[in-house]
């Protein structure tokens, strides 16, 4: 028993592991196209994609097309009945304020695995937490992993600003300004 | 009909009235609804004689510091006496009434040679956040008021008048498409200076099917107004409601919809200085959604029932940790239209 126990867990260590990837690979996309380097991707129970999204915002000049948005989208175009909690989330970045409650309000999204945190805006914990919807008829309440390719997601976002600001080589100025 | 004039500017009036009564702003400190009661604590007091002030001050503020939350107090108060105006006595506060306690035996030493009486006086506890609540709680003790991030400016009544207005015009809107059961939801971007209506947006998000073997349709469940609303005046060209009859119904308030509206700069960065009007409070999603655009106002017609209210709850629009902050008002206007009905008869 304890046996199969360590297996799961080792297969479910490769699961994430490769969802992440692919949730890498979709903020390096984003960095590309000079946006915030978030990516998320959907996944089914088997380790299936059924839907992908970076950030979008500068492109669509809609600050509200976050990764997670742009997933859910492209999840609303399958034409495909889902279970509460049926599917798992893989985002490089902790979901924001707006992006968490849109994943309660889904339903279909039973567990969030994220890379690194999200001091300024985040709503699984950093500035919301999830507690916000629990004991409420309405939506479905995630459970969350974190840290999962943290490190890999924070030199992302650092390529970002870095790549962004010319002044960059102060970071210490920058942080007092915040 | 010279009476008829007269009549209109008694409605007007009684809108005046009824805006000031019913409009309340939304998850903000707690002062912008009118003066709260002072929450009160107990601090130690001395009268003094006026000579002595100047000497005292410097070392009371040395050896009493009222940095434990108490610097919204003078240190000095002025005590006339109701029998003999020309006798002005001072009081001067020395700190709290626990902090003397811990205090005295080496700050009595200190003080002797002042000869100080010691009373107890109950004072503000904490800082007044507008004009009215420093008025209000200066009869207690005279208080330091900073008119900071906190002060609320209450809007004029010409600003009044135009939420009444753009609220009963959202609300007419989301009623004008509800289909039952489906309650209706209807949001608009104003611009406030021009008045004109730059984006609107339906809730589209209660026509998903549940079917009964616990399986549902997602395509529309993040389809608020609000969110509608945002994507319509972010990508103008691409009307977000593409059934007929609902784009007819859009056209009455939205038709500037399909073209950025020629009030806004070049440069219009997101919603800054755009309001919001929305038929029932945002959710949390939207009310984020609002603050990433960095929306200036939002203005909503009612609670919301079923959704964890994103301003009354969350208090998104006041969370100082986030990188933008704005104002929430409720302009109830079915209590409004009913006030001014029942004041005609
Ligand atoms: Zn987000
Ligand atoms: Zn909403």
């Amino acid at each position: 028993m304890f046996n199969s126990r360590a297996q799961a867990s080792h297969s479910q260590i490769r699961l994430n592991a490769r969802a992440m990837e692919v949730a890498l690979y979709e903020a390096r996309k984003a960095l590309e196209r000079g946006e915030v380097p978030v990516g998320c991707v959907l996944v089914t129970e088997d380790g299936e994609t059924v839907a992908t999204g970076s950030n979008r915002t500068n492109e669509r000049g809609n600050a509200t097309s976050h990764a997670e948005l742009v997933a859910f989208e492209e999840l609303s175009n399958v034409k495909k009945m889902f279970k509460k909690g049926e599917l798992t989330l893989y985002v490089t970045c902790e979901p924001c304020i707006m992006c968490t409650a849109a994943i309660v309000q889904m339903e279909v999204v039973g567990h969030i695995v994220y890379g690194c945190s999200n001091p300024r805006f985040g709503g699984c914990g950093s500035v919301r937490s999830l507690d916000l919807y629990r004991g409420r008829p309405d939506g479905h309440v995630p459970t969350i992993q974190s840290g999962v390719e943290a490190a890999t997601a924070i030199h992302l976002l650092g390529e970002f600003y870095n790549r962004t600001n010319p002044h960059a080589p102060k970071p210490k100025k920058r942080r007092v300004k915040r | 009909m010279p009476h008829q004039g007269k009549e209109f500017s008694d409605d007007k009036d009684k809108l005046c009235l009824a805006l000031r009564e019913k409009v309340k702003q939304v998850g903000g400190c707690g002062a912008e609804n009118g003066p709260r009661e002072p929450k009160t604590c107990s601090v130690v007091v001395s009268p003094i004689q006026p000579q002595q002030a100047s000497k005292l001050v410097p070392v009371l503020s040395e050896l009493l510091p009222l940095n434990d939350g108490l610097s919204h107090l003078k240190r000095v108060r002025r005590v006339s006496f109701a029998g003999n105006a020309a006798s002005v006595e001072l009081e001067i506060v020395l700190c709290r009434d626990e902090v003397w306690e811990h205090r005295k035996a080496d700050a009595s030493e200190v003080l002797k040679s002042f000869n100080l009486q010691l009373e107890k006086r109950m004072v503000p506890a904490t800082a007044p956040l507008s004009r009215e609540e420093l008025r209000k709680w200066g009869d207690l003790w005279p208080l330091i008021f900073k008119p900071g991030k906190h002060l609320h400016k209450p809007p004029s009544p010409v600003e009044l008048r135009d939420m009444y207005n753009h609220m009963s015009r959202t609300t007419e809107l989301a009623e004008s498409v509800e289909v039952p059961p489906n309650c209706a939801v209807a949001a608009v971007l104003v611009h406030p200076a021009s008045g004109e209506v730059v984006a609107c947006g339906l809730d589209k998000s209660q026509r998903h099917a549940r079917v009964s073997d616990g399986t549902f349709t997602v395509n529309t469940k993040l389809s608020h107004a609000v969110m509608n609303c945002l994507s319509s005046f972010a990508s103008p060209h691409i009307p977000t409601i593409s059934n007929e009859e609902e784009q007819k119904n859009t056209d009455k308030m939205g038709k500037k919809q399909l073209k950025r509206a020629s009030c806004l700069p070049n440069d219009q960065y997101l919603c800054t200085g755009l309001d919001c009007y929305v038929s029932r409070e945002p959710c949390v999603m939207c009310s984020m959604a609002l603050l990433h655009s960095r929306i200036r106002r939002v203005v909503f017609a009612c609670f919301n029932p079923e959704h964890v209210g994103g301003f009354s709850e969350a208090k998104i629009h006041k969370e100082s940790a986030l990188n933008h902050r704005f104002e929430a008002f409720l302009v109830p206007v079915k209590e409004i239209d009913s006030e001014m009905r029942s004041c005609k008869t």
